[in-house]
């Protein structure tokens, strides 16, 4: 476990008077576990190689970052239980970039959810970062999130009456940084991301890719093990959708972890690996058969 | 054209009725009942504020009451010249010794007129038992003085009759009264205006009165109201009483020839400052209940509304204007405005009920049920108009909310202003984040402001009547705050009766008071120069009454005293010598006076100077003659006696030693000498009258200040669900949620405690200098310092406790619920 205790990215930035091309790529830098550029180019379809990256970390970290094993979840419903989930299996190896493709009602997010300790799964297992979910209680899974999971929604979900600038500290603080450390941290994050001029202005006044980004960067303001986005760019114009994508393709050449949920082909072609998703299962290549 | 759109219009109505009749119906019951609340407390507010008016009316209250100590001709005469006279009542006046009771007790009477007859003047309206037969030996009681001898309906009251000589010989004592002894029957109680009325509390019927020797005429009038109609009728009675000057009976001597009362004016400066406070308290619980109850409705609407927008816009789509999306609303809000108004008119037919509170409730004329229709009339349109008035706006807020909101982003950056609380600031983040949460707001932003707005107003309100009622309780238990500090009053004491009380081991204290009238203020005559002589001006009528600034005042003077009373001086000092006066508040106040200033006092009829004074201080003394509190002076002997309008009445105030009961005391010396124990003055017995009132009052704002509180936070925290699932995602434990929680909440508590102690203290303050000014007393506040220590902890406990209502929720609450992308 101790594997993924990283300390990330906490790396001075001073490149902001760059582009944004240039600062988007900082960002990555700053961000990214800072252990070399790897090769994080999107591969085919359906691949399931060994995960991109800094070789140096893989050898030192064979486990998965996860690994969902048979997992069931039902929802009580009005007229009829939904079964979101029948049996969902899937591995995302470290430095992986996981697009999860799929109808609506197909499951994504729910596996999603499971994954990040935000449902519990009524059958199966799930592992996060070498720990056991279904062991864990609530107050365990929350420090395991704080940790080794940052979150992305579709809707941004960020707390409308703090400033930018705190949404990203408070994350940073409950990641467990100190009072300076964190607005150090958020200072960066909003730096390389575009965000520093907006550092003080509230959430409802920023755009729909600049609320993305900041949620972005709260994601990461605890340097996170994991990425998991749902429907990142579900919410945002083309312009923003490829801002994020771009910013997420950077961050997985920079061996951060992603898992994606979309049901936007053009979205999850820009992933290493896309895994789809129907009633409830996988489909396509869950990365379980390259488990020892 | 339009009659597609109305038809539109009404499916729209009935659609919404349809759906949500059940949320209507609940907010037309909510508006309904607060129009209740504030229609029944304004029915009973207005009943008790026009209780003492009323009765003036029912009772015919005389606007002047005159006594003459000398035969009816003089009477007679006086009532000749009064101009303006509607109503005219001469009767003959008497005294008895009550007989069978514990100690000397003394009862003033009336001979009542034929039942039946109309003479336009002192009705007393009977609120139990019937009037008298005039034609038996029965008689009528005032009810306040039937309660004080515990007498009741068809008791029979035993008396002994003074004489005329027994009269007049109060000031050097009669023993057993020398009259024939009577028993009437006391057929009914009676209620009556005027303070005057307990000097008679007895009205006998004729039968039983042509048995009684009259000790003096009593002169009741009736003015056709008229601006200055009862100075005019005060300066042709003081031109009368001159012209009498030689017909006073000696035996008379220390009355005036004429005794005016203005029993109409008085009474509402006895009963004003009780009605003002009850006012005051029914209005500010209206207030608090009115604004606190239709902000939440207000609130309540615009959920209503803004929880189906996404309807408005499908209408919207189909081509309804939003005057006609609005307008269906509140088409469809007809039933529940027809069944607020019908609740709310309950509330003042229901209060209809209730009497007068305090210690109005013995001013009221008509006791009993008595609705006030057009408050229940005005209450129910009112409702009515509210409930659409709220379902057109909130139809109209919602239906342009979505673009408003879409404006305000495109207005560009909106930064957070001032430095808040923060996550960067120091200390644990769930603490700040809790604060934050507290101190902003959230969407829809209306939603949490009435709750938090409401428990501040309730705590304001609640500390407002505690500092009024803290006052009342001070007041009421420190006689030395409205002029007492003896224990008792012997009434008609002479130098060798108080002798004897000096050496009695049982009094710690005894003074000889003597009390008269004088006249004091500018335009009273001359004060020194014999060319003015009084006895001059008063044969040249027109000037020997008071002018312009010149006012007749009760003075008193210690004549001997041991052991230690004083007067309470509220600013300056006692005097020290015959060129200093102290003035009591009332007095000082109508004569625009301060300490410093110089007071004419004009020579005693037949004298030849006047005197001139300094006031050394303002304070109040023991308002033994029946006078208002603080509407008095005190002077040195030689001064009163060179000033008196007539002869002193001498009073005995006497303290008792310590440990010996007050009512021990008053037994004893009562079996000998007639004794009034102390008995706060009539304004103030009434401010206390208000009994638990004010506590009741405290209460219940205190419960709406809790019940605000507690509503504040459950739903501010139910509707931060969505934040708190957000704060879970980014790794926030169940403990650090809950705690976040707490503090929120404790952060709204502390700022309804800390915006409505101040303002609640404001208030009290108001409204104690009101009772002041109106009473005499000191306007000193007193601070409720026990309450005002006790509510910050108070309120943190209750917002810490309502906070865990919805903590373990939030704690625990899967943030994926809030966080779906769909």
């Amino acid at each position: 476990m101790g594997t993924w205790e990283r300390d990330v990215g906490r790396r001075d930035v001073t490149e902001s008077d760059r582009g944004d091309g240039v600062r988007m790529r900082s960002a990555v830098s700053a961000i990214a576990t800072g252990r070399g550029s790897g090769d994080g180019g999107a591969r085919a379809a359906g691949a399931t190689d060994r995960p991109a990256g800094d070789p140096e970390r893989w050898e030192t970290s064979p486990e998965t970052v996860v690994t969902v094993v048979g997992v069931h979840r039902t929802f009580d419903a009005e007229v009829a239980p939904v079964r979101a989930l029948r049996g969902a299996s899937l591995t995302v190896w470290p430095g992986e970039f996981v697009a999860v493709t799929g109808p609506s009602g197909s499951g994504k997010s729910t596996l999603l959810n499971i994954i990040a300790g935000l449902e519990r799964a009524d059958d199966g297992s799930v592992a996060v970062a070498g720990q056991a979910l279904g062991e864990l209680s609530e107050t365990q899974l929350a420090r395991l999130r704080r940790r080794h999971v940052g979150m992305v929604f579709q809707f941004f979900h960020l707390l409308e009456s703090m400033t930018a600038a705190d949404n990203v500290v408070l994350a940073a603080r409950l990641a467990g940084l100190g009072r300076r450390a964190a607005v150090r941290r958020a200072q960066d994050l909003l730096d390389v991301l575009g965000l520093l001029e907006r550092a003080e202005a509230l959430p409802a006044t920023l755009s729909g890719g600049q609320r993305q980004r900041l949620a972005i960067a709260r994601a990461l303001a605890g340097s996170p093990t994991l990425l998991l986005a749902d429907e990142p760019t579900g919410a945002l114009d083309s312009a923003g959708a490829a801002e994020v994508l771009d910013l997420f393709t950077r961050l997985h050449a920079r061996g951060q972890t992603i898992v994606m949920v979309t049901h936007d082909a053009a979205v999850a072609a820009g992933a290493q690996r896309i895994v789809a998703m129907r009633d409830g299962q996988i489909e396509s290549p869950s990365g379980l058969e390259d488990l020892p | 054209m339009a009659a597609p759109v109305f038809g539109a219009v009404r499916m729209i109505a009935l659609g919404q009725l349809r759906r949500r009749w059940l949320s209507l119906v609940a907010l037309g019951l909510l508006v309904g009942l607060v129009g209740a609340v504030v229609g029944g407390a304004a029915a009973l507010t207005r009943r008790t504020g026009t209780a003492p008016a009323r009765l003036e009316r029912a009772t015919a209250v005389p606007d002047l009451q005159i006594t003459v100590p000398g035969g009816p001709g003089l009477a007679a005469r006086a009532a000749s010249v009064v101009p303006g006279l509607r109503s005219v009542w001469i009767t003959a006046g008497s005294a008895a010794r009550v007989e069978n009771r514990p100690g000397v007790v003394y009862l003033g009477m009336l001979a009542g007129h034929p039942v039946g007859s109309e003479v336009g003047v002192y009705t007393p309206v009977v609120v139990k038992g019937r009037d008298y037969d005039p034609t038996a030996a029965e008689a009528v009681l005032d009810e306040r003085t039937a309660r004080s001898l515990g007498v009741g309906v068809d008791d029979v009251l035993t008396l002994r009759t003074l004489t005329r000589e027994d009269f007049f010989s109060f000031d050097t004592g009669f023993g057993m009264p020398h009259g024939p002894r009577i028993t009437v029957r006391v057929t009914g109680l009676v209620r009556m205006a005027g303070a005057t009325a307990q000097q008679t509390p007895l009205l006998v019927s004729p039968a039983v009165a042509q048995d009684l020797a009259a000790v003096g005429i009593t002169v009741m009038i009736k003015l056709v109201p008229a601006p200055d109609a009862v100075a005019r009728a005060d300066a042709a009675l003081a031109r009368a009483a001159a012209a009498a000057g030689d017909e006073q009976d000696p035996q008379a001597a220390e009355f005036p020839i004429l005794e005016v009362n203005h029993p109409a004016t008085d009474s509402d400066a006895r009963v004003g400052a009780t009605t003002r406070v009850l006012l005051t308290g029914l209005v500010a619980f209206a207030v608090v209940v009115g604004v606190t109850g239709l902000a939440t409705a207000a609130v309540a609407f615009a959920r209503h509304h803004y929880a189906r927008v996404t309807e408005q816009r499908i209408e919207a789509v189909l081509g309804v204007t939003p005057a006609g999306r609005a307008a269906a609303r509140v088409l469809a809000a007809v039933p529940a405005a027809a069944l607020a108004g019908l609740v709310a008119a309950m509330g003042p037919l229901l209060a209809g009920r209730l009497e007068p509170i305090g210690p109005v409730a013995d001013l009221e004329p008509h006791p009993g049920y008595a609705p006030n229709l057009a408050i229940a009339g005005i209450t129910a349109v009112a409702a009515v108009g509210l409930v659409l008035a709220f379902a057109g706006w909130s139809a109209a807020r919602a239906g342009r909310g979505r673009a408003a909101a879409g404006a305000a982003r495109a207005a560009g950056p909106v930064r957070a202003g001032w430095p808040r609380p923060g996550p960067a600031w120091v200390g644990p983040a769930w603490l700040w984040v809790g604060a934050r949460f507290a101190l902003t707001g959230h969407r829809p932003s209306s939603g949490r402001r009435p709750s938090v707005i409401t428990a501040m107003i309730s705590v304001a309100a609640l500390v407002a009547a505690a500092t009024v009622a803290h006052g009342v309780d001070r007041l009421m238990r420190d006689p030395n705050r409205y002029g007492w500090t003896a224990d008792l009053d012997l009434l008609d004491a002479r130098p060798d009766i108080v002798a004897r009380l000096k050496v009695d081991p049982w009094i710690a204290a005894v003074s000889l008071v003597a009390r008269s009238t004088v006249l004091a203020g500018d335009n009273c005559g001359a004060t020194g120069t014999a060319d003015d002589s009084p006895s001059r001006r008063i044969q040249a009528a027109p000037a020997a009454r008071p002018g312009p600034g010149c006012v007749e005042v009760t003075a008193y003077a210690v004549h001997s005293s041991t052991g230690e009373q004083r007067w309470t001086i509220l600013s300056g000092r006692l005097g020290r010598g015959p060129g200093e006066v102290v003035v009591g508040t009332h007095a000082a106040r109508d004569l625009g006076v301060e300490v410093g200033d110089v007071l004419d006092l004009a020579p005693r009829p037949g004298g030849d100077h006047g005197a001139r004074v300094t006031v050394v201080g303002v304070g109040l003394g023991p308002p033994v003659g029946g006078e208002r509190l603080g509407d008095n002076l005190l002077l040195e002997p030689g001064v009163l006696e060179q000033t008196q309008r007539t002869a002193p009445w001498w009073d005995g105030l006497v303290t008792a030693a310590d440990g010996v009961p007050v009512s021990s005391l008053v037994g004893d010396l009562g079996d000998e000498y007639e004794v009034a124990p102390r008995q706060p003055p009539t304004e103030v017995a009434n401010l206390g009258g208000i009994g638990r009132l004010p506590e009741v009052l405290e209460i219940v704002l205190g419960g709406l200040a809790a019940i605000a509180l507690v509503h504040s936070v459950t739903t501010s925290w139910r509707r931060r669900a969505g934040e708190a699932g957000v704060l879970r995602t980014l790794g926030s434990t169940p403990a650090q949620t809950a705690a976040a929680s707490v503090t929120a909440a404790c952060v709204t508590a502390l700022g309804a405690v800390g915006v409505g102690i101040p303002l609640g203290l404001g208030v009290g303050r108001l409204v104690w200098w009101e009772i002041a000014s109106a009473t005499g007393v000191g306007g000193d506040v007193a601070v409720p310092g026990l309450l005002l220590l006790a509510l910050p902890p108070v309120a943190l406990v209750i917002g810490a406790l309502a906070a865990l209502i919805p903590a373990p929720r939030n704690a625990w609450l899967r943030p994926s619920v809030h966080s779906r992308s769909g």
